[in-house]
């Protein structure tokens, strides 16, 4: 059952960790599960296989907010529904803006928690293709010069190669030489596909194409307006 | 006898006689010793010789034959005092002798005592011759002789006669008798020896102070004879010669020891008076029936006002100083002392003193011995007595107006139990529980009546009987209880002993209506423990929350475990041995909800507080199961230091959970403002022979304090919610289990709560 997906279970009442177990189990999935989210986060590794986490949020010590907060720290980001005894708004707000699945209150219909369990394996699994293709565009865009790298920062802003040319302060053929070679390592056949490919690494977050980005947020305020 | 009495002349020195053969005798005197001491010119005249030699004797002009028998009936004489007559020859110096009678009779004072000789010689030689006529003389002596000597045997005092150096030279039969010796004994011993060594200095030098010119003296000493102390009075004569030396001494003397006994005890009893009358305690007086005072002590005077002075003066005087009013006192005294009494009853009276002031006295008189009309008196002040008498007698008025006015029964005791004094109060109550039968008040045995008095159970009365007995007997300092009356409508009473600040102890004992002030009290219990309750219900409320979740977890993995057995059911083919592990949780799970339920309801309940032995770090164990998710919540950690081996308490399970309870939910609420990792209560119990302990210990804020004195007041809060009765209900608690409770600012962070509880000692132990 490797391939199987695996549900980590972390609450510290010894009776709700057997029986939630015992129901996850009964679904189908691999349980992995701990007393206490100090222990969890000593021993998580990130499986191959989908995974998610079903955890209880007040416990002693490590809160299970305070866990989230954790692995989002270490990057180890894995859908998380939380169970409660006690659901208060400000926590659920807060879990749920932290990018929890769903926020199920003790005790719960064992079909609710196992369609939670399936959301959160099926978000983990976009979210693991997800991390591939970002993975493999960071390895294109590595392997892009400075000056093709240049080129693609300025080509996705929709600049044309008079204007990038005159930027780099260089001919436009030179440009357009150094935007076929771009389109070629990044596997593109057209600038739709590049510029997609260039926000997917994130290219938008930073940068000197920040100011544009603020530009073009500007106009769903100003519709609004 | 036809003796001639000399004419008294003496005879100077160179004086002679002309003629012996005269009829007129010679005359001659001596002393106590037989030298002659003078005489007459008629012996000068017939002897020829000058005084001097006369002296010395005449044994020289004595016949030789006739010298012994002549000296030795001299001599014999003089120790006898006797009288003599003897016959000798003496040398007539115109030649030849001649025979003279020379008769010689002792003579004795006036007070018998010996003188001397007077004596005469007289020429008889021619009577010689007419012997038959002078034998009838010679009879006569005899007789006198003896019959002399017949009174002096017969006197009773004691008569001796001594030398100088205090050889006897007579002693009568009573001096025999009265020593214890023969005349044979004694005659010849010496005096001296018969004295006992410490007074015969004293006696010597009383002889010796005799003197020719004061010849008699008298002395009185203590002697021992045979072992007994006796008392001599010794009348002692000297006989002198012509030069003043003694030539012997005669002493007569008797035993006076009864007089000086009788003496000695009047004078010892006089000093003893005299003392007493000088001492100034009493007042004292002599008196007598005229109304004199003709003496008085510094006491007496200083109580009616007059100088020693005045007394002298006469100017003091017991009528006089008695008020009208009060003479028919001293008269009847008088009258009492006529009629022979020695002592008149003592009387009270007044004197008016001399400052006009009147005083009251107690008089007391006596008379003397053989008067009726004179004696010593004692007049006492009696001003302090009188004041003292009318103040008690205030005091007395004043207590039984107080102790009647008390609306509570009063009954004072003696040792025995027997009722000495009551109140109308009690002789009320007390009647109306024993019934017309039995006497309630003075006079009772209040230990009899107890039970029917106090009309209430057998119980209530041993335990009253014991405190009175225990106050009765000093075993304890005061006793008081409270016992219900068995009336309609119920009342309530307290009973309490004081032992009596009284020489011959006893008690007293008061009972006092206190049903109101029970009934207040009952209330006030009422409404703390409604207090309490409401306080406590409140705190649940306030941890609804938590509540909830320790009751859902068990729910929680119930359900889970019913919905993951339904699903085995339908797919797997042999689910029998996990369902019966589920089944074992489901179980487990069911019961544990149904512990949180069973808790949190003793919680809520109202009902009577129960006490029973318990043990305080159980008592933690389970106060933290019901605040296990709340801690949880707070993100408060619990830290426990329990010493395993704290000994019970008595107390209210429910009660003393409340305050555990708060203390820790206080502790938590304290760290609300702090980060999460000094976030903690520390629960440690601790105890000693006395006490346990109980602390609870958070890193909070600590105490403001400005609220320290504050925080144990009723609806005092520092929070924004709660009714501020949470510390003030568990002190009320923890008072009412005998205990403290205490708190303290950490000397770091926070503060400390302290509930000390009395050890619970098993009865009898």
């Amino acid at each position: 059952m490797s391939e199987s997906p695996i549900v980590y279970l972390v609450d510290d009442d010894a009776s709700v960790l057997r029986s939630v177990g015992r129901l996850i189990r009964g679904g189908g999935y691999t349980v992995n599960a701990y007393g206490s989210a100090r222990e969890f986060l000593a021993e998580f590794r990130r499986p191959i296989q989908p995974c998610c986490l079903v955890l209880d949020i007040s416990m002693p010590g490590l809160s299970g907010i305070e866990l989230q907060r954790r692995l989002f720290e270490k990057q180890l980001d894995l859908p998380i529904i939380f169970i409660t005894g006690h659901g208060d708004v400000p926590t659920t707000v807060r879990a749920m803006k932290s990018g929890a699945v769903d926020f199920l209150t003790k005790p719960f219909e064992d079909s609710d928690l196992l369609q939670a369990v399936r959301q959160a394996l099926h978000k983990d699994k976009l979210a693991r293709r997800d991390r591939l293709e970002r993975t493999q565009i960071k390895t294109e865009i590595d392997s892009l010069t400075s000056r093709e790298n240049q080129v693609l920062r300025l080509v996705v802003t929709g600049m044309l190669n008079k204007q990038i040319a005159g930027t780099l302060g260089t001919c436009e053929k030179t440009i357009k030489v150094h935007r076929g070679r771009v389109m070629k390592k990044m596997q593109v056949q057209s600038l739709a596909e590049l510029v997609r490919k260039a926000e997917r690494a994130g290219l938008f977050v930073s940068g000197p194409v920040a100011g544009l980005r603020a530009t073009t947020s500007q106009k769903p305020q100003a519709s609004a307006m | 006898m036809r003796t001639q009495s000399g004419n008294g002349e003496l005879v100077g020195y160179g004086e002679r006689a002309s003629d012996l053969t005269g009829n007129a005798p010679v005359i001659w005197g001596s002393g106590p010793y037989q030298f002659c001491t003078f005489f007459n010119r008629r012996w000068l005249s017939f002897a020829g010789q000058p005084l001097t030699e006369l002296q010395q004797g005449w044994f020289g002009e004595v016949h030789p034959d006739d010298d012994s028998v002549c000296l030795q009936t001299h001599r014999r004489a003089f120790i006898r005092r006797q009288p003599f007559c003897l016959e000798y020859r003496v040398r007539d110096p115109k030649g030849g002798y001649r025979w003279i009678r020379d008769e010689g009779r002792p003579s004795f004072g006036p007070d018998g005592q010996f003188a001397g000789y007077m004596g005469s010689c007289v020429d008889i030689t021619r009577q010689k011759e007419l012997e038959e006529d002078l034998k009838s003389i010679d009879d006569e002596l005899v007789c006198s002789e003896r019959r002399y000597r017949a009174v002096v045997e017969d006197q009773t005092e004691l008569i001796c006669r001594f030398l100088p150096d205090g050889t006897f030279t007579f002693v009568n039969d009573a001096y025999c008798r009265y020593f214890g010796l023969t005349p044979e004994e004694l005659m010849g011993r010496n005096l001296w020896r018969l004295i006992s060594p410490y007074h015969r200095e004293k006696a010597r030098e009383f002889v010796e102070s005799l003197t020719a010119e004061h010849p008699v003296a008298t002395i009185e000493y203590p002697v021992v004879n045979n072992g007994e102390p006796r008392w001599h009075q010794w009348t002692d004569r000297g006989f002198f010669d012509e030069a003043g030396r003694a030539i012997e001494f005669q002493a007569v003397g008797r035993d006076i020891t009864e007089r000086k006994q009788a003496e000695e005890a009047l004078r010892e009893s006089e000093v003893k008076f005299r003392s007493i009358f000088d001492l100034n305690i009493v007042p004292l007086i002599y008196w007598n029936a005229d109304g004199q005072v003709t003496d008085a002590n510094d006491a007496y005077l200083e109580l009616v006002g007059y100088s020693r002075e005045e007394l002298k003066r006469g100017k003091v005087r017991w009528d006089r100083m008695t008020p009208a009013e009060d003479r028919h006192l001293d008269e009847n005294a008088l009258k009492e002392l006529e009629n022979g009494q020695r002592f008149a009853t003592p009387f009270e009276k007044h004197y008016r003193r001399k400052d006009g002031r009147l005083v009251p006295v107690l008089i007391g008189a006596a008379t003397f011995p053989g008067f009726t009309d004179r004696g010593v008196a004692f007049a006492v002040d009696m001003s302090a007595q009188k004041q003292l008498e009318s103040e008690l007698r205030d005091e007395k008025a004043l207590n039984s107006a107080i102790i009647s006015s008390l609306s509570g029964h009063l009954a004072v005791i003696d040792r025995a139990g027997r009722i000495i004094a009551v109140n109308d109060s009690w002789v009320q109550f007390a009647a109306k529980g024993a019934g017309a039968k039995d006497k309630v008040d003075v006079g009772a045995n209040y230990l009899e009546v107890c039970a029917k008095a106090l009309r209430c159970g057998e119980t209530t009365t041993q335990e009253a009987l014991s405190g009175i007995r225990a106050v009765l007997t000093g075993g304890r300092p005061g006793f008081s209880m409270q016992y219900q009356c068995e009336s309609a409508p119920v009342q309530w009473f307290e009973m309490r002993v004081e032992p009596l600040r009284h020489h011959e102890g006893g008690a007293v004992i008061s009972h006092i209506e206190v049903t109101n002030r029970i009934r207040a009290e009952i209330e006030a219990e009422n409404h703390r423990r409604e207090l309490a309750h409401v306080a406590r219900v409140t705190m649940l409320g306030e941890l609804t929350a938590s509540i909830a979740h320790e009751l859902n977890q068990p729910l929680t993995a119930m359900l889970s475990n019913a919905q993951a057995a339904q699903r085995l059911l339908s797919k797997k083919k042999n689910p029998l041995p996990v369902i019966r592990d589920i089944l074992a949780d489901i179980a487990a799970d069911g019961r544990r909800a149904g512990e949180v339920i069973h808790r949190l309801r003793s919680l809520l309940e109202k009902g009577e507080p129960q006490k029973a032995p318990l043990n305080v770090n159980a008592l933690i164990e389970q106060t933290l199961r019901l605040i296990h998710s709340e801690m949880i919540i707070r993100r408060v950690a619990v830290e426990k230091q329990l010493h395993p081996t704290v000994p019970a308490v008595l107390g209210d399970r429910v009660q003393l959970q409340q305050v555990i309870l708060n203390l820790i939910v206080n502790a938590a609420e304290a760290m609300t403002e702090c980060p999460l990792p000094e976030r903690k209560v520390v629960l440690s119990t601790f105890s000693n022979a006395e006490k346990v302990g109980i602390r609870v210990r958070d890193f909070g804020t600590g105490l403001d304090p400005t609220y320290r004195e504050k925080i144990f007041e009723p609806f005092f809060t520092t929070k924004d919610h709660g009714m501020g009765v949470g510390l003030w209900i568990n002190r009320a608690i923890i008072e009412a289990h005998s205990g403290e409770l205490l708190a303290v600012n950490n000397d770091d962070k926070g503060c400390t709560f302290d509930v000390m509880l009395p050890v619970h000692k098993e009865e009898g132990v």
